[in-house]
């Protein structure tokens, strides 16, 4: 309420909702356009851009709810545009086009932006900007993901900030000459850039009629306060935080020149109303693809603290103003050049989100605001799974670049109100689509065996984590195509919370030799069993030159998001009906949740009981285990007063289990209470029917309650050294 | 004396519009559950307007056309008895992957899944495969099917959809696993999704099929128990019903696919608005239709509305084509609340008919736009729908002041007032979404306004988005069974027929051949005289390389190898239609994907006959009102409609028993000679 009293004097709350309903409206608009004049289904089908207005310093507007990323991207690419171009130098119909991601902020090079000043009586008063994942920028790799760049020259053709590619509302054709020679689909590339230009063009249109209609003065100190009025929203959230700092670290799975795991450190400080992120001691950069520019980092972090922090607010500048975020030079956190880029949102920007939202997941978990502790949450995957073929049609001989959009189709973390979403994107892919079967095979030479959720994924909790999904195909109308691929999630997996277990790693394999016409005429090709393979190769989890011919068959498996709270809090009917409806394996649903399910797919009940009082049991060395106060997830989440976590409880006697009430001492931390197993993460995950590519670094540590045998928590960690 | 009916049976009315000796009358009746009722009560009204006898009255009627929400609550409501899904082995997922639905939400206790409209362990993944180029690559086992279908038939399903992949290129498994399900349970409902959407892209292909065969035991039974009573009280003509596409079918073909029934009263408003915009000479309208819980508006350019493929129902996009409409949920129940950021916002949450607006006193507590209009002042309470239905103002100001202007430290008029602004703000961006994404200028449209609520805001809207000129219709309170009455029988077959310029022309025209073979079927079987048949070809088209089709007119005779240049201008002129000029890929092949045939029975004769009026004139009586956009209270004429003829000045409210205008400052309103009235507004410097 604060912000109408303050502001009331000066400024109508009416007309302050009615221009920010228009801003909103406009960067919509945007979208239409460019999705309804746009050829790539990478845009159309997947979402994966976004529209924005800027005020004429630079500050965000309105941003439209497609892909997050950019809301960072989209910021330093106007910042650089700037710095490179005085606005005085602009004139009506230019605009700029640039992607590069050490000096233009790109999240990574296909990430192309164009930014069109919009003028008033002949000033600069505003910017729209479009940035579109396009199909090709050229460079070594077609699709432009290339691990096998050495440095950021190999990767695209790199456009800075600056470059006037319309001037009068018309292409400049000597640019235009200039990018479509150095790319591989010419053609579809600038009809691409086109949209992206209506798009802007849409955008600029109404801003500047906006600022006719209501007056530039008014229309300034109206969008100003509505950024205000969004920065004190999560300023005062912040303010419901308890000041303190926080340390966390996520890591990426190798580089395609290492496969040693590599660190990305941050430090989350609470003062007051501020909230940084400190990514200090994070690696240095590296020599493969994975480098997340500066641009992409902040984007990744403005993707895991706006759904805890902003989540019911309009997206302004205001909701990242009371957030600072710093990042050591050269890291790869935050690289120069020469570093590879091409691969660092959906790596290593993925793990960054990850590690925000398990850093506010124990700051919020500590706020006396109800509202606030209920957006903890399981970790997403946040693993975007490529599989990148080209090759030559046999039927028509057309070249073809399948950049396969179904490597979205990964699991959600768990949310306090429901499971995680199933095959849901990353946390940043708001509006996310992926392809239908006979789109692909439509459009490329393939024919998929099979597309369904994979229940070897879905972090077992209270509430489930997401599953991500199974698919697989051969080619059919093709003879051979060169293949690349990487899985970002696959050894260190997507955390739970509050007890909840971690989802399950991707991985791909290529079988070999698949006799696929007798599969299909004994209508088996759906059961990978019995394909019947020669051969099946599990790849490296960033790879290339990889040869995929007429008889392979190519399988990707994408993973799934942490779960949350005990999964023996799960309500065994929900279990019984996951196990038949194949999202959880039925051998699961009894060392997982510990439910019993008779053959008809009922829950046992005396013998579930007996069940999960066992494994409770077997957690604590098999002694007897206390009864349980709370035993449903329901319950744990209604029950949360006072001081402490989702499981543990915190008085003036000290700490305190939930489920049972058994005592936890009066220590700094409970945990020195806690019965503590640490095993490695692929076994332990096994046991739980859950998929995790082994690396003896990394471990799952389980916290017990030394009375009940509750999970209280369950942490990955990483053993340092191993990595 | 010839008689043509119109009837749309609403949630809470029915209404009738009626062409009889020259004129049209309407009325309105509360609807009933078992549809007939409602029917059956508001043709009395009529009758005793027409001061004819039963029997007369219904052996005159030559046309009778229904539209419906039957199936629209269906959908919306996701209230069906369980369907099986038969689906191509290895894909039983793809409802639930559904394309990975996130939706527009950022908030992660929003994003969900689309709602399950088949039980998991009702679809059966069925080991068969048909691919690309329609070869059958996996043969369908009869009798591994069998033992399938009837575990299905024991589990209780109350109808079964058949979606296999690729199956509109070759339907064969289709049918073989159809002929499986009948000779185990020769009664049970079946849809094939070759049959009725038989368009690439299977996971909306899937949605359609299931929605289809659920809405089929629903629907059955329905419409020929209303035939059966209206046929004993002696109507000869057989019953029409409005499909989602613009025109109507026979009940027989409605009941063979269900789910086209969908949305169909709108669409009848939507083809009432390109009648009145036909009547009128008005090359280019927008439609704006304000309910309780939502706004409805769809364009009308030269005459003609869009047909969009891959409609949305209720959540979920479809394989349909269906009346572009664009809806947001925004109407007279939606709620005014303060959020985070204490500021005022309205909807999208609705007060829904129960408990309805605070006003409406039937427990409602929360401030709605509804609310807003009568606290106001712009409302009468006394006289909403003629007085039929009183409203309480006490309740509507006391929900106002607890809930909005308390907190936000307004008072009730400045809080009113504010819902009022930021409601037609929305639907003005709406608007604007709709006319300026499609390259038009709205300066150059008219707005044709109808629905419950939309006359009080309909001139304010249009200010807001610079239309000039608003038209209410004589018959804006039924307007939907206004374009029913006038409506024609429409018949589509669509087949996906990919074809590029470089090939020869043959097997478009050949796909043609075999559409106007389903087309010529239909005439015969619906009884269209000759001389009323009429045929339009359509195809799908893009720019290699692009998803989104953009529909193109064909010549209506066959194609020959001459005409591809004629083709190829067609499409660039639609597409740039749609996307403004010279936003056509000049240097990109041209691909077809979808080809189309319209059969279409023109029926009926009365187009241009005007509506009687009942209110004229009663001036001289003036309120207190909030003035809308600006919170000012002054007092304003208020008259019981506009003698034809004559002219009244803004700002005034007028009512008549059905509906109430509000005229702001600087506006005009008059009445044409068809009865309807003309708001002028002056154009924005």
């Amino acid at each position: 309420m604060s912000t109408v009293q303050s502001s009331a004097t000066t400024h109508d709350p009416v007309t302050l909702e009615v221009i920010r309903m228009r801003l909103d409206a406009i960067v919509e608009e945007m979208a239409i356009a460019m999705i309804r004049s746009s050829g790539s289904p990478v845009i159309t089908e997947s979402g994966d851009f976004n529209t924005a207005l800027f005020d004429a310093t630079g500050r965000i507007y309105a941003y439209s709810n497609y892909v997050q990323f950019h809301i960072g991207s989209a910021a330093v690419a106007l910042e650089g545009l700037l710095e490179a171009v005085p606005a005085s130098e602009m004139k009506p119909g230019d605009a700029f086009i640039s992607n590069d991601s050490h000096t233009a902020g790109s999240t990574h090079p296909p990430d192309v932006s164009v930014i069109t000043p919009i003028f008033h009586e002949d000033v600069v008063v505003g910017f729209a900007q479009s940035q579109a994942h396009l199909l090709d920028v050229g460079g070594m790799n077609p699709g432009g993901f290339a691990p096998g760049a050495l440095d950021c020259f190999a990767e695209a053709l790199r456009l800075p900030p600056g470059v006037r590619f319309y001037e009068g509302g018309e292409p400049v054709e000597s640019i235009r000459r200039l990018i479509t020679n150095n790319v591989r689909l010419p053609e579809i590339l600038w009809n691409d850039i086109r949209s992206l230009v209506a798009s802007n063009t849409t955008g600029a249109r109404r801003l500047a009629a906006t600022i006719e209609e209501f007056g530039k003065e008014t229309f300034v100190s109206y969008a100003d306060r509505a950024i205000g009025a969004a920065r004190e929203v999560v300023a005062e959230r912040i303010g419901r935080l308890p000041d303190g700092v926080w340390t966390g670290v996520e890591w990426q799975e190798g580089d395609g020149k290492t496969t040693d795991l590599l660190p990305i450190r941050c430090e989350a400080r609470i003062e007051g109303e501020s909230l940084t992120f400190d990514f200090a001691g994070s690696s240095p950069q590296v020599a493969g693809f994975v480098n997340c520019s500066y641009g992409a980092l902040v984007g990744s972090v403005a993707t895991g603290a706006n759904p805890v922090l902003a989540w019911d607010l309009p997206f302004n500048q205001g909701v990242m103003d009371p957030i600072t975020i710093t990042a050591p030079e050269a890291s790869m956190v935050n690289p120069s050049i020469p570093a590879p880029t091409s691969n660092g949102h959906l790596t290593v920007g993925g793990r960054v989100t990850r590690l925000v939202t398990a850093l506010l997941n124990r700051i919020v978990e500590r706020s006396d605001a109800p509202e606030l502790r209920d957006r903890t949450q399981g970790v997403w995957a946040d693993s975007w799974t490529g599989g990148i073929s080209a090759g030559t049609r046999t039927d028509t001989g057309e070249y073809f670049v399948l950049f396969n959009m179904d490597g979205g189709l990964m699991g959600a973390g768990a949310q306090t109100v429901a499971d995680g979403l199933d095959a849901s994107g990353m946390v940043t892919q708001v509006s996310n689509g992926a392809p239908d079967v006979e789109m692909n095979e439509l459009m490329y030479p393939v024919l998929y065996l099979w597309k369904r959720l994979d229940a070897a994924t879905g972090g077992p909790g209270g509430r489930r984590g997401g599953l991500g999904v199974d698919f697989a195909w051969t080619l059919w109308g093709g003879d051979e195509v060169l293949h690349t691929v990487f899985v970002p999630c696959s050894q260190v997996p997507a955390a739970g919370y509050g007890g909840g277990y971690p989802g399950g790693g991707g991985e791909q394999r290529i079988l070999r030799g698949v006799p696929v016409r007798d599969a299909l005429g004994a209508g088996t090709t759906a059961r990978p069993e019995a394909l019947g393979a020669s051969s099946s190769e599990l790849l490296e989890l960033i790879e290339q030159g990889l040869t995929i011919r007429a008889g392979d068959v190519f399988r990707q498996r994408i993973a799934g998001g942490g779960g949350y709270g005990d999964p023996l809090l799960r309500d065994p009917a929900a279990v019984a009906r996951d196990a038949r409806d194949g999202y959880v394996a039925r051998q699961a649903a009894a060392d997982a949740f510990g439910v019993v399910v008779d053959e008809d797919w009922r829950v046992d009940d005396d013998a579930t009981a007996r069940l999960r009082r066992e494994i409770r049991s077997g957690r604590v060395g098999g002694r007897d285990v206390a009864d349980l106060r709370i035993s449903s997830i329901d319950d744990l989440l209604d029950a949360r007063e006072g001081g402490g976590t989702l499981t543990v409880a915190r008085s003036a006697e000290g700490w305190s289990c939930r489920l049972c009430g058994g005592a936890l001492g009066d220590g700094e931390d409970w945990t020195d209470e806690a019965i503590v197993r640490t095993t490695t993460a692929a076994d332990r995950l096994a046991e739980l029917g859950i998929r995790s590519r082994p690396h003896e670094a990394v471990a799952v540590v389980e916290l017990f309650c030394p009375h009940c045998g509750s999970l209280l928590d369950v942490r990955v960690v990483v053993r340092e050294g191993a990595a | 004396m010839e008689i043509e009916v119109g009837v749309d049976v609403g949630g809470t009315f029915t209404d009738a519009a009626v062409a009889a000796g020259g004129e049209v009358v309407r009325a309105k009746a509360y609807s009933t559950k078992d549809v007939t009722g409602g029917i059956l009560d508001v043709l009395g009204r009529i009758r005793e307007q027409l001061e004819l006898d039963e029997a007369t009255f219904f052996a005159s009627i030559s046309k009778f056309v229904l539209g419906n929400t039957i199936v629209t609550n269906v959908v919306d409501e996701l209230r069906f008895p369980d369907v099986g899904l038969l689906t191509t082995a290895g894909f039983a997922d793809t409802l639930r992957i559904a394309r990975s639905n996130r939706g527009p939400s950022r908030d992660g206790h929003v994003q969900g899944p689309p709602p399950e409209i088949v039980a998991r362990e009702s679809i059966v993944e069925v080991a068969e495969r048909v691919d690309v180029n329609g070869d059958v690559l996996t043969p369908l086992h009869r009798e591994t099917l069998a033992g399938q279908v009837r575990e299905l038939v024991d589990r209780g399903v109350a109808a079964i959809a058949v979606c296999f992949l690729w199956s509109f290129k070759n339907d064969a498994n289709e049918r073989a696993a159809a002929e499986v399900i009948a000779e185990i349970a020769p009664d049970l409902p079946v849809t094939l999704s070759s049959e009725l959407a038989p368009v690439y892209r299977e996971y909306e292909r899937t949605v359609t099929t299931v929605l289809d065969a659920a809405c089929k035991p629903v629907v059955a039974g329905h419409f020929h128990e209303l035939e059966a009573a209206l046929a004993e009280r002696g109507l000869s003509t057989p019953v029409k019903l409005m499909q989602v596409d613009g025109g109507f079918v026979s009940v027989g073909e409605a009941a063979k696919t269900p789910i086209k029934m969908f949305n169909s009263g709108p669409v009848g408003g939507v083809e009432g608005a390109r009648r009145l915009g036909d009547a009128l000479g008005i090359d280019k309208l927008v439609t704006a239709d304000m309910g309780g819980t939502s706004f409805d508006a769809a364009i009308i350019s030269d005459g003609e509305y869009r047909v969009l493929p891959r409609a949305e129902m209720g959540e979920f996009p479809t394989a349909l084509t269906a009346v572009d409409i664009s809806s947001i949920g925004a109407g007279g129940g939606s709620i005014a609340w303060v959020d985070s950021r204490g500021l005022m916002r309205v909807g999208p949450k609705s007060a829904g008919s129960v408990p309805g607006p605070a006003t409406y006193g039937r427990g409602g507590e929360e401030p709605t736009v509804t609310d807003a209009t009568v606290a106001m002042g712009l409302i009468d309470p006394d006289y909403f729908l003629g007085g039929a239905i009183t409203l309480d103002r006490d309740k509507a100001v006391a929900a106002i002041e607890g809930k909005l202007a308390g907190p936000l430290g307004y008072d009730v008029d400045e809080a009113a007032a504010g819902i009022y602004r930021l409601t037609t703000v929305q639907m003005a961006n709406a608007i604007r979404a709709l006319t300026v994404n499609r390259g038009h200028d709205p300066r150059e449209f008219a707005m044709v306004s109808f629905g419950g609520a939309c006359g009080l805001f309909a001139a304010e809207i249009a200010r807001e988005c610079d239309v000039q000129r608003v038209v209410i219709p004589a018959a804006a309170s039924v307007f939907s069974a206004f374009g029913l009455l006038h409506s024609d029988s429409i018949f589509t077959a669509v087949q996906t027929t990919p074809w590029t310029f470089s090939s020869e022309i043959a097997p478009l025209e050949e796909a043609f051949a075999s559409l106007g073979e389903r087309v010529e079927r239909w005439f015969a079987s619906d009884g269209i005289p000759e001389e009323s048949r009429e045929v339009a070809r359509e195809a799908d088209m893009k720019f290699a390389g692009q998803v989104f089709e953009v529909m193109t007119h064909l010549p209506s005779g066959p194609l020959t190898e001459d005409l591809k240049d004629d083709l190829r201008e067609r499409f660039i002129t639609d597409y740039e239609r749609e996307f403004g000029s010279g936003t056509a890929w000049t240097e990109a092949e041209i691909l077809v994907t979808n080809v189309r045939m319209k059969g279409i029975g023109r029926l009926g004769s009365a187009g241009g006959a005007p509506v009687r009026t009942v209110v004229d004139g009663a001036a001289g009586r003036s309120r207190e009102i909030v003035e809308p956009m600006t919170g000012v209270r002054r007092t304003v004429d208020v008259h019981r409609g506009v003698p034809l003829g004559e002219e009244r000045s803004g700002p005034c409210v007028v009512e008549e028993p059905d509906t109430s205008l509000y005229v702001p400052d600087g506006a005009t309103i008059a009445r044409d000679r068809q009865g309807n009235y003309v708001i002028d507004l002056p154009a924005r410097a």
